[in-house]
């Protein structure tokens, strides 16, 4: 599992720590008061990664915000009550310290489908800007840094057996 | 304009002179429209301005590094809420860089005018009249707006220019270490370089319509031919590369004047092309910068003339793998070259032609005109054409040595899936590479070094692939028409600030797109025939020349050129940018006769509240993109970029769900009302064609809509919406004020998503919207 960044992008801090069982990711949305996940457009179309993600919000009570074009397909799979977002926009939420109650202010945020190109940037922003308490999770196959927490390169099959075992994990606790 | 005074006497009570001669550098003609208050604004002028469109339109950070390494206290790390040793933080440095490619942007527009200027006033006389012809009196809004300047010659430009100067120096000075220290003060500042922007390409693009004789907002400009399988290869050819004209220009008189026009091909790529076929439309234009590379290598060219700004910087080494030698003409981009500028031409060309010296600088664009061409006439008989490219039994046989350890793909900005195109390659199917043609920018990153373990070069066996795809790629463009009419302003002003004509669309940039360039014409095509006005410029208007429909109609073939619903307005070059921003601000002088001179504020109070203009930079990858965008942002147009334009830094995006911040002044009752978020955001980065598709409509509607108008956006938001993405829009109760604001097709349908949401009427009609309360007070006088 290589974990080099898919492509480059330069950070001072430590790298993001590199998921290798599905457990750390439950353990993380176990311990959540409020957990978000953000999917973009690679889960447009992606039955099988749309109902793991339906499954994991379903056991977690995590918002979902998707991209217009992925929350038709979370809608088709199990997840009525997506709120669809663009990424950033939901990113600017999260780290715009504007909620209306302390309450709602995340402490876990979980990004999936969305490409490198904004994804490092994206997690970036939240990581400087967001609440201090946020973790940031990137659940795509492809290592991000920027992140507190990623999967290592690692191929379709694999990552899908992770997302699965996510879901499988967080399903046990019946949050 | 200058003035001579010749006294032969005079007597004073001091002195007495004989033949006494005054020379007046310049006069300036007083323009009867009273000054506003911001004549040649200073950097801080346009300060709360700015601060009331941020306050809305919050700064989301979008850090490409931690790290400042500015000074050498640092480096520096800045995550996390840590600050540089000089006390910056993160928020600060990332706007602080806004800045500086704003600041970079501005400058490169600046500099560029200023030698073109020089130029022109050198040729043609510092008196030559800038005349756009009959229609157009306004013939320089931002000159106007900003300066104060109403420019009646070249030599008029020179205060435009001068101030530019000015303003760019003093903004680059905030960006040194210990200077400015807010990042709100920043975007300010970014703003105030893109608002400059606009007046130096105005001052440069008035200038070369005048001198050149380029078309004067003239809707029939000729269709000119674009793409790489456009040049005729039968023939000597000249590429010309960058922006700045006026060497095309001096081959196109040399060749003239020796009777070769019909012997010689001049082709260009980026926006000299564009500027090159407004002066004589048989200038082939080959394409954006991201045909830099594939187009050389084809060895179609058999000399490169270069001038300034988007030259890939291994032009000359690109260029000597096939054997064409380069001739730099601007001092600003040397590579490297020996200045020969002093030479004769027959020395120069022979040596070039020889092959003694890879190229040389020539900075004298007359010289560098007619070293070209002799050269290109001497090199034609020794080149082979399109045969340095890998044939297709090469890129077999390449694609057999491949790993398939996709290192190639790590380095491509789009990560583009050439081990599997490779995969299919080695079978025999060149068509997965193929396929990539059209989403590889063209930037060879892939064939860096030690990048291919077994030393293939993707990007050459891609162009081998593609390489009856290129000498295919012929469409059409039309030339650049430079400004919008005063007549058409007064024509489409109303419906555009009623909404009768939905929106106006500019789109402009550059090629850096993350998918294959028919996503761009794919969305002008969306909004044509919804008939909006779509605009265009520099390298986003030859992509939109490059598709074509089932009848093989391109779209500048397909609609008309005029600005009005339905048109396709190609105004020209990078600095032709100037025309679209201009034509809103003609929109707020001519249609709602609002002053013009030095009253920056009211202006863009007006173009924001009340003007439905949405710019699009679907492949923005410049500084000067930057500051295109920023100017737009100072004037309130919103501006969306495609996901590469996550890496400007920022985004400025609104929030919908908070109603204070779209808070207005009625100008009418003077009192604070609910305006909307109309526009949502004010910088926006899209994921995909269909989210910018969706939002452009809706980013389109304004306070001031009509019911009829809201109701015609709506419907467009609405069908979008539903089309991409299945379902209605699920924030319709705040753009819907009262019921006839409903799209009368769609009138049950939106009902039953209002009563979900609680909406109630808004009963106190549309307002007077303003954002700046001392625009109240002066139209209450008005009222």
């Amino acid at each position: 599992m290589s974990t080099e960044p898919w492509q480059r992008y330069e950070l001072a801090g430590p790298r993001a720590a590199v998921i290798r069982k599905a457990d750390t990711v439950a353990a993380l949305l176990r311990k959540a008061g409020r957990p978000v996940i953000i999917a973009g457009r690679g889960v447009a179309g992606d039955a099988l990664i749309a109902a793991i993600l339906s499954r994991i919000a379903g056991a977690t009570g995590a918002v979902v915000y998707a991209s217009p074009a992925a929350a038709a397909t979370l809608r088709e799979n199990g997840l009525p009550g997506v709120v669809p977002m663009p990424v950033l926009e939901a990113g600017a939420r999260i780290s715009g310290n504007r909620f209306p109650a302390a309450a709602n202010i995340p402490d876990l945020v979980l990004i999936i489908g969305v490409d490198p190109v904004i994804a490092n940037p994206l997690e970036e922003g939240l990581r400087s800007f967001g609440p201090r308490s946020l973790r940031i999770v990137a659940l795509d196959r492809y290592y991000r840094p920027h992140a507190s927490f990623a999967f290592g390169n690692i191929g379709r099959e694999e990552w899908e057996e992770q997302l699965a075992a996510i879901a499988g994990e967080v399903e046990k606790d019946g949050r | 304009m200058k003035a001579t005074v010749h006294i032969d006497e005079l007597v004073s009570d001091s002195v007495r002179a004989r033949g006494v001669t005054l020379r007046i550098g310049r006069v300036t003609e007083p323009w009867e429209e009273e000054p506003g208050p911001t004549r040649m604004p200073g950097i801080a002028a346009l300060r709360s301005w700015d601060r009331a469109l941020l306050s809305r339109y919050r700064p989301f950070y979008l850090p490409a590094c931690d790290l400042c390494c500015l000074c050498t206290m640092g480096k520096c790390d800045l995550s996390r809420g840590k600050r540089g040793a000089c006390g910056l933080d993160m928020a600060s440095q990332q706007s602080r860089l806004v800045l500086l490619s704003a600041a970079i942007g501005a400058a490169t527009h600046t500099g560029h005018t200023r030698e073109l200027l020089e130029g022109l006033k050198e040729r043609y006389g510092r008196d030559l009249r800038i005349d756009l012809g009959p229609s157009v009196t306004l013939e320089a809004p931002h000159i106007r707006l900003v300066t104060g300047i109403r420019p009646r010659a070249l030599g008029d430009l020179e205060d435009a220019v001068d101030y530019c100067e000015r303003e760019i120096t003093q903004l680059l000075s905030c960006c040194h270490t210990g200077q400015e220290g807010e990042a709100i003060d920043f975007e300010s500042k970014a703003f105030h370089a893109g608002m400059v922007d606009h007046v130096a390409m105005e001052a440069a693009d008035i200038a070369q319509i005048a001198a050149y004789g380029f078309p004067k907002g003239d809707a029939d400009a000729p269709l000119v031919e674009l793409g790489t399988g456009c040049a005729d290869i039968t023939k000597p050819v000249i590429l010309v590369i960058g922006h700045n004209v006026m060497p095309s220009v001096a081959i196109m008189d040399y060749l003239e004047e020796q009777g070769l026009s019909d012997q010689v091909e001049l082709c260009g790529i980026c926006c000299t092309a564009l500027d090159a076929s407004r002066y004589r439309d048989r200038a082939r234009v080959i394409g954006p910068l991201s045909h830099q590379t594939r187009f050389i290598r084809s060895g179609i060219a058999d000399v490169v003339v270069i001038d300034e700004q988007c030259i890939r910087t291994d032009v000359v080494d690109e260029a000597a793998r096939v054997g064409a030698p380069v001739i730099a003409t601007q001092a600003k981009a040397l590579h490297g070259l020996p200045d020969m500028t002093d030479e004769t031409v027959e020395a120069i060309a022979d040596l070039l032609s020889e092959g003694r010296i890879q190229g040389a600088a020539v900075l004298d664009a007359g010289k560098a005109g007619e070293v070209a061409v002799r050269t290109a006439i001497a090199l034609f008989p020794k080149r082979r054409k399109f045969r340095n490219l890998p044939g297709e039994a090469e890129v077999q046989a390449a694609a057999e040595q491949c790993l398939g350890c996709h290192a190639c793909e790590r380095v491509c900005p789009n990560g583009l899936p050439l081990s599997d195109a490779f995969a299919r390659a080695r079978d025999g199917d060149l068509s997965g590479l193929a396929n990539l043609y059209e989403s590889c920018i063209g930037c060879a990153r892939c064939e860096g070094e030690d990048v291919c373990p077994k030393g293939l070069l993707p990007h050459s066996l891609l162009l081998g692939a593609s390489a009856r795809r290129m000498a295919g790629d012929r469409f059409r463009i039309r030339a650049g028409r430079g400004p919008v009419l005063d007549t058409e302003i007064r024509a489409v002003g109303g419906p555009i600030v009623m909404g009768d004509i939905p929106g106006v669309l500019g789109i402009v940039g550059c090629p850096n797109f993350h998918g294959p360039w028919s996503e761009l014409p794919m969305i002008a095509e969306e909004f044509l025939w919804r008939r909006y006005i779509v605009t265009a410029s520099g390298c986003a208007a030859m992509t939109l020349g490059m598709y074509r429909d089932a009848e093989g109609q391109g779209l500048y073939e397909r609609y008309p050129g005029s600005f009005d619903a339905g048109g396709l307005v190609n105004v020209g070059s990078c600095v032709s940018n100037a025309h679209i921003s201009g034509a809103a601000i003609k929109i707020a002088s001519i249609f709602a006769r609002r002053r013009l001179n030095s009253n920056y504020e009211e202006i863009a109070d007006y173009v924001h509240n009340r003007v439905g203009a949405v710019g699009l930079a679907w492949g923005a990858m410049s500084q000067k993109a930057a500051a295109i965008a920023a100017g737009f942002w100072r004037l309130g147009i919103p501006v969306i970029v495609g996901p590469h334009g996550a890496k400007y830094r920022r985004a400025l995006l609104g929030r919908k769900d908070i109603p204070e911040d779209w808070q207005i002044f009625d100008a009418k009752s003077g009192e604070r009302v609910y305006g909307a978020p109309a526009p949502e955001h004010l910088f926006y980065v899209a994921e995909t064609r269909e989210e910018a598709t969706v939002l452009i409509p809706k980013l389109c509607m304004r306070p001031s809509d009509t019911t009829k108008g809201r109701s015609i956006k709506l419907n467009h938001y609405i069908d979008l919406h539903s089309r991409f993405f299945g379902t209605m829009p699920d924030d319709l109760d705040l753009f819907v004020r009262t019921a006839a604001d409903i799209p009368i097709a769609m009138k049950d349908d939106v009902l039953v998503v209002l009563r979900e949401e609680g909406w109630e009427e808004d009963t106190k009609g549309i307002p007077d919207p303003t954002l700046v309360r001392r625009f109240v007070r002066e139209r209450l006088h008005e009222h």
